[in-house]
């Protein structure tokens, strides 16, 4: 006595059994009804516009997971051969400086080696002389202009600062 | 970050130098005598001590002098041969200095207090009678 299920395990290739003529229809059938479900299956993808693929698709890609990339390098990485360069420049134009301030500086003890520069002479912002008279020279020659304060005693009889 | 640092530091360094100045002094006897005469360390001033009113004298002798270093703000005293004197730095500039002078005689007393604007590289000269003779002192700065 064969029953229904192994007439659908036969119709599925699933298992060999000996067909009589009700089993044969019964198969056809169940093959019949596979036919009319895939049509309809595949009629039914068919209507999904083409559109709604797409948006699947772009949520199936948010979902996977990117691998780690290496993080990008740093504004001062990128730049630091530049930061470098222009931090030693700077160094060196300021030691330049300095040693050429120094150079110029009076040694101690030779007050002939100071160069006397030529300029804007110098101005009497105030002049109090006790006991004297004073008076302001501009000696000028060719290396600038000195100014001279000389202390002449108020008593022709009397000496400045004398002992 | 090392040249960073040693940059500030560089340019610290040159801010610093703009409160001092490094001076030079002379402090000279002045008599009258028969020719010129004037000692070799005085030379830097010889064409100024030809001209008037140091030109009242024809020998000129070093009393004292030498470097002078000056701090804004900080009167240096000097001790004189003859007297004593007073130099304060009030202000500078790269190119001109501010100082303010006291000139005491032997006596001790006062003779002169001075504030000049003066040009860095100019020599600066006070002087006053002794008797027949002259005292001076004369001061440049950078």
């Amino acid at each position: 006595m064969k029953r229904d299920v192994d007439y659908m395990e036969h119709a599925d290739g699933e298992a060999e059994t000996e067909l009589d003529a009700d089993g044969r229809a019964k198969v056809a059938a169940v093959h019949e009804l596979g036919e009319l479900v895939r049509g309809r299956l595949e009629r039914a993808a068919d209507d999904v516009p083409e559109a709604r693929f797409a948006q699947m698709w772009a949520d199936i890609d948010k979902k996977i997971v990117p691998i780690d990339a290496p993080p990008s390098p740093s504004w001062f990485d990128r730049y630091r051969g530049y930061m470098i360069t222009a931090a030693i420049s700077a160094g060196a134009v300021a030691a330049l400086a300095i040693v050429l301030r120094q150079s110029s500086a009076p040694p101690a003890g030779a007050a002939g080696a100071l160069a006397p520069v030529v300029h804007r002479p110098s101005e009497i912002e105030s002049l109090d002389t006790p006991g004297g008279n004073g008076t302001v020279f501009n000696v000028a020659d060719e290396d600038g202009n000195t100014t001279v304060i000389w202390v002449t005693p108020t008593d022709p009889t009397d000496n400045v600062g004398s002992e | 970050m090392k040249y960073l640092v040693l940059a500030a530091l560089l340019v610290s360094r040159l801010a610093v130098a703009d409160d001092r100045a490094q001076c030079s002094y002379l402090e000279i006897h002045a008599t009258a005598g028969k020719t010129f005469t004037i000692d070799p360390e005085l030379q830097p001033l010889e064409k100024k001590l030809k001209k008037p009113p140091l030109s009242s004298w024809n020998t000129f002798h070093k009393l004292s002098g030498g470097p002078l270093a000056l701090e804004k703000l900080k009167a240096e005293p000097l001790k004189l041969g003859q007297g004593a004197a007073s130099i304060l730095l009030r202000d500078r500039t790269d190119t001109r200095l501010e100082l303010t002078v006291s000139i005491d005689g032997a006596d001790g007393k006062r003779v002169l207090d001075n504030k000049q604007d003066v040009a860095a590289g100019d020599w600066i000269v006070w002087g006053h009678n002794v008797k027949d003779d002259g005292h001076i002192l004369a001061l440049i700065c950078k």
